[in-house]
């Protein structure tokens, strides 16, 4: 048997071909992002999922009705599609001329919605979808295995890209939408329904994506969450091609399969984190992708943040008297357990405040920062011996600098791109925490020791532990507040409201992200910690997208850019989740609800849409109420 | 003469801050009218807002007779108004051919493709080039031959000499003054006084917003000083 | 370069440009550009709409980067530093479209630019306390500026010409050498006009300022020196009645070819 660099030949070009098919979806699902975004400046946060829909609904076809494979080919895609525009026309329309970020929030909850509804109906496992027989076998090529429905899968892909490639560029119809990426009201004001173009593309993205679904369906196993992990995969390819162009997307898709594979066939280990190191590589070296051209323009306007900016000392004082009352006197009414849970997300979730809030870098990916802090307080505490408060600081740090080098890859792009980057980098760590010798895999590191804090104060006596939690939330609560409202945080505000005017007033704006991004790194990371200490273990849950994905809930819930509204969305999420767990799948269905009302109706989370009724009612307080900004019209 | 676009009371905002208090003018049937005045004094803006391409905008804009005030921008394209704008809005990313495509036909009675390219010689041999390789001249050829194909009646030009060499200033002049003759309305917004001159059958000056004054297009020579003068010349 | 830089070094300029050039797919904004920023002058450039205007200022307040030639502050080769670096060196610039921080209040906008002149914008835990300065320093360009009734408006509900006003008020708080202004008075009603007008002659004593600026009663009554510019190069250059008297500018104003 012949071998290449000592891999046998058959081995890589298997892994080759594999790669290839992988890549073929990347291709297919990153196709149907840039023709999205080209369009909306949408970042269809729904594609995995619809992707996942497509199978199911071939899977659902098959295994009800009796409908076949070649059939699903069709009415799979015509039917997400149809689901597309619908969620187009009657909810993301809304929110064009808002920052683009809102559109990747709204996406977001209806992914969390089809997920978790799914995996309620027909559990999470994964479902086998038989290839059509026509397509079963395969044929030897001599040098290698080639399955025939694996031929079909490049195939079809091939010219799907293509085709999707040719109306794009070479047709009138794919001119209209090339005008109207480019400057959408002159196109309108040629006489083109410019909003019934934008839902049919967005219908004609989803479909791509449902196809690419139901051509997966036999090659890999058909599940609820098939399209999560591979979404993120496919924002990384994104990222590296850069979603100018679309022949650019189509080669990165592929580009990045072979790479895979080849991987898969030399350096397993890595297989699954390479396509995120690349990301790595060509953030520092062509920030803008291989493909892109220009680097992101700044997003849409916020909303304005309700909350007057500064609180004087006095009232802050008084805010943060009365929190500490309140939690020394919960535990009399509320148990301990959930106080302290719900005490280490307020932390994490006025950490990611900081930077997504006063710095308006909305971070998809701050779990890696729980979770590997989680993970190495643990180990430092369970194996090292450290003591609970020397383990919670080298967890703290290992954030902190974990914080730094992925903020100094990601503060280069911004907006939507830094929210995939970031997203990105904690998948990469996710893997890393699956695979690493001491993470102790799916089971996590368990019996991590609670230890006696500076050596004679015994965590495992109950009223310590929650006055040490209290201590630690309060005491981040307070530097955050502080903060703030430091001659820093107010730099920072400033930047984030207008970059370039921050820049010609001197101000060196990546080393003030670079600083907020690492602190708010730090104390996700000193909540991390804390939590292996309370809870006694450190588990893939915590690095995972989907608690990137809470924190985001909580804090906009809350009121992002606030400081009482990240700990109070806290709370709720957390007491919803405790009261609810018997609900099993119903609460991710639940919190993506709760994301796409929050996007769509109460852009200001609890405290700031409470803050702005009270200054509503008392006109001559803090003067006028911003009004939500809005763009003058179309995008 | 009947008056194709009449516009009265128009008030219009940029975003947030109000640029247009109540704007009165109107254009015949087959007239060329040139909305005169400096930078930021609105007229873009009337533009715009006539073409509905503001959201908040108050007043009456009439087209035959018709209020067309509240109507999506490419409900105002399709009752025969056709924008030429400032920033001469070539897309970038499609060929010279696909711009001049660009704009779907609205009504019978536009100038035939051949016939737009025998107008305009120079975009006929840049038919395949991207949009962006286009000097500033040809890109304002451009962007006036593509809204000829349509069949649209009422042309709003935004500054068409901008930025352009006297020699091209001229062809556009005499091209404008030949599509006048084929009775087309033109609505015109100018800095450039020498351009209007002669080829305008009236001139309002505006500024801040208003039409501070109405010039008749056999007067204009006369009054040069006056104009110069609200332009800041 | 060195020996370029030996050879226009003049101390009578603070700002220089050498051949500037910068092209956009192949068209040249502004071609082979020199120009030389008097000392302690007012230096308008003008011409008609795309006449480079813009582009020249945006390369030299480095908010484009030149496709070739040559940037040189006091004498020194700055072709490569960003935007951060020249407000350090004091020459610090304002936008066509005001920018003002719009979720800070007015008070704060300008603690801003104080909180780095100050150096203590790193400070992260400390408070932008009296000992500071800081807030009695901001007062105190507010009021100078009438300013002072909004100081706790947000800067973002402010009218435009305030946003103007304030803009300036900030820019002014660094205390530049070298002011760029760009098209301040763009936008503006008459009275906010004469009230910009004189707040840069006020802000003028001491320092060097350039702006562009499309109302010829501004430049005429603020500038020293204009340069004229037509498609991408300098046609014409000197004191106001000069450069209004002289017939090629004429032409390119009214679109006519002279002669």
């Amino acid at each position: 048997m012949t071998t290449i660099f000592g891999v046998p030949s058959a081995v890589l070009f298997g892994q080759l071909l594999l790669g290839l098919v992988n890549g073929a979806f990347y291709a297919m699902l990153s196709l149907g992002l840039a023709v999205i975004f080209g369009m909306m400046n949408i970042v269809n946060f729904a594609h995995g999922a619809q992707y996942m829909m497509g199978a199911m609904l071939a899977w659902l076809l098959f295994n009800f009705l009796g409908i076949g494979y070649w059939s699903a080919l069709v009415i799979a895609p015509l039917s997400v599609g149809l689901m597309g525009i619908a969620v187009e026309r009657f909810l993301l329309r809304r929110l064009y001329g808002l920052d683009h970020l809102y559109g990747m929030l709204l996406t977001f909850g209806l992914a969390l919605m089809a997920q978790g509804a799914l995996s309620n109906w027909f559990g999470s496992s994964g479902q086998p979808y038989a290839i059509p027989a026509e397509l079963a076998g395969g044929r030897n090529l001599g040098f290698m295995f080639l399955p025939n429905y694996r031929a079909w899968v490049l195939a079809a892909s091939l010219v799907v890209c293509l085709g999707t490639w040719y109306v794009v560029e070479r047709t009138r119809l794919g001119a209209y939408l090339r005008a109207a990426t480019e400057n959408p009201m002159l196109v309108q004001a040629f006489g083109i329904r410019v909003p019934r173009m934008i839902m049919l593309t967005y219908g004609a993205g989803v479909a791509l994506a449902a196809m690419a679904g139901v051509l997966a369906a036999p090659v890999y196993q058909v599940s609820p969450s098939m399209g999560a992990d591979l979404l993120i995969v496919v924002f990384a390819v994104v990222v590296i091609g850069g979603m100018g162009s679309i022949m650019g997307s189509i080669v990165t898709g592929f580009l990045v399969g072979l790479i895979e594979g080849l991987t898969k066939a030399f350096y397993p280990e890595l297989s699954s984190t390479v396509v995120f190191l690349v990301m790595a590589v060509v953030l520092m070296l062509r920030p803008a992708g291989l493909f892109g051209s220009r680097l992101d323009n700044a997003g849409g306007p916020h909303e304005a943040p309700a909350e007057a900016p500064s609180s004087s000392p006095r009232t802050q004082m008084v805010l943060v008297v009365t929190l500490a009352a309140s939690l020394i006197v919960a535990p009399l009414v509320i148990y301990p357990g959930f106080m302290m849970k719900a005490m280490i997300f307020a932390l994490f979730a006025s950490a990611f405040n900081l930077i997504a809030g006063y710095g308006r870098l909305v971070s998809f990916g701050h779990a890696m920062f729980l979770g590997s802090a989680g993970y190495v307080c643990g180990h430092a505490a369970k194996v090292w011996g450290l003591t609970p408060e020397l383990a919670i600081l080298t967890g703290t740090a290992t954030a902190a600098l974990l914080g730094l080098v992925s903020g100094w890859l990601a503060i280069r792009r911004s907006g939507i791109y830094f929210a995939m980057v970031t997203l990105a980098f904690a998948q990469m760590i996710y893997f890393v925490a699956l695979q690493a010798p001491f993470t102790g895999g799916e089971n996590g590191l368990q019996g991590v020791p609670r230890g006696m804090l500076f050596g004679w104060i015994d965590l495992s006596n109950p009223v310590n532990l929650y006055v040490f939690v209290t201590v630690i939330f309060l005491g981040g609560f307070v530097l955050i507040m502080r903060l703030v409202d430091s001659p820093f945080g107010r730099v920072l505000r400033a930047i984030s409201n207008h970059e370039a005017r921050a820049q010609s007033l001197g101000f060196e704006i990546d080393h003030y992200k670079c600083v907020a991004f690492t602190l708010s790194a730090a104390l996700a990371g000193l909540a991390g910690s804390t939590k292996a200490i309370v809870t006694q273990i450190a588990s893939l849950t915590d690095a995972h997208w989907s608690m990137s994905g809470e924190v985001l809930l909580m804090t906009f819930l809350g009121g992002v850019g606030t400081l009482l509204g990240p700990v109070i969305g806290a709370f709720v999420v957390v007491a919803m989740q405790n009261y609810l767990a018997g609900l099993g799948q119903w609460v991710a269905v639940i919190h993506g609800l709760i994301f796409a009302v929050c996007v769509l109706a109460f852009r200001r989370g609890i405290v700031g849409e409470a803050a702005a009724w009270w200054r509503r009612r008392k006109p001559h307080g803090a003067g006028p109420v911003p009004a939500p900004v809005q763009a003058a019209s179309g995008k | 003469m009947a008056e194709a676009l009449s516009v009265r009371r128009l008030e219009a905002w940029y975003g947030e801050s109000k640029v247009v208090h109540g704007m009165d003018f109107s254009v015949g049937e087959g007239e060329v009218v040139a909305l005169l005045g400096r930078n930021g004094a609105g007229k873009t803006t009337t533009l715009k807002a006539i073409m509905g391409l503001l959201q908040r905008r108050t007043g009456s804009i009439r087209l035959d007779g018709e209020e067309i005030i509240g109507a999506a921008p490419f409900d105002v394209a399709r009752k025969g108004i056709a924008f030429c704008p400032e920033e001469r809005g070539i897309f970038a990313s499609l060929s010279v051919r696909e711009n001049l495509l660009l704009p779907p036909k609205i009504a019978e009675g536009g100038i035939a493709l051949d016939e737009v390219l025998n107008l305009f010689p120079n975009l006929k041999e840049r038919l395949d080039s991207q949009g962006s390789k286009l000097s500033g001249g040809e890109q304002q050829m451009l962007a006036l031959a593509r809204i000829l194909r349509t069949g649209a009646r009422v042309l709003l030009l935004d500054e068409p000499t901008e930025g352009l060499a006297p020699v091209i200033i001229q062809q556009i002049g005499r091209m404008l003054s030949h599509l006048k003759s084929l009775g087309f309305t033109i609505l015109l917004v100018e800095q450039n006084a020498g351009f209007v001159c002669g080829l305008a059958d009236r001139h309002y000056v505006v500024e801040t917003g208003r039409v501070v004054d109405e010039i008749a297009g056999d007067e204009f020579e006369r009054r040069l000083e006056s104009v110069n003068n609200y332009l800041g010349l | 370069m060195a020996e370029i830089a030996e050879h226009i070094k003049d101390p009578r300029f603070v700002l220089q440009t050498r051949n500037l050039t910068r092209q956009f797919d192949g068209f040249f904004a502004v071609k082979n550009v020199n120009f030389r920023l008097a000392r302690d002058s007012v230096h308008a450039v003008i011409g008609p709409n795309g006449a480079g205007k813009t582009t020249l200022f945006n390369l030299l307040t480095k908010h484009l980067a030149p496709t070739d030639g040559a940037i040189l502050h006091e004498g020194e080769d700055v072709t490569r530093l960003k935007m951060p670096a020249m407000a350090k060196r004091g020459v610090v610039r304002s936008f066509q479209i005001s920018a003002v921080f719009a979720g800070l209040t007015v008070q704060e906008n300008v603690e801003v630019a104080l909180l780095r002149s100050s150096g203590i914008a790193w400070s992260v835990l400390g408070r932008i306390s009296k000992r500071s300065g800081v807030t009695e320093r901001a007062a105190a360009l507010l009021r100078r500026f009438g300013l002072a009734e909004h100081a706790a408006t947000m800067a973002g509900n402010l009218s435009y010409g305030r946003k103007r006003v304030l803009e300036l008020a900030t820019t002014l708080a660094l205390e530049p050498k070298v002011l760029l202004l760009d098209e301040p008075m763009a936008g503006l009603g008459r009275e906010d006009i004469g009230r910009v007008t004189a707040l840069i002659q006020e802000a003028r004593q001491g320092r060097t300022v350039l702006l562009v600026e499309h109302n010829m009663n501004v430049v005429a009554q603020l500038a020293d020196t204009i340069t004229v510019m037509v498609r991408g190069e300098i046609l014409a250059e000197g004191p106001y009645d000069e450069v209004a008297a002289n017939p090629d500018v004429i032409a390119a104003y009214t679109g006519r070819a002279h002669g």
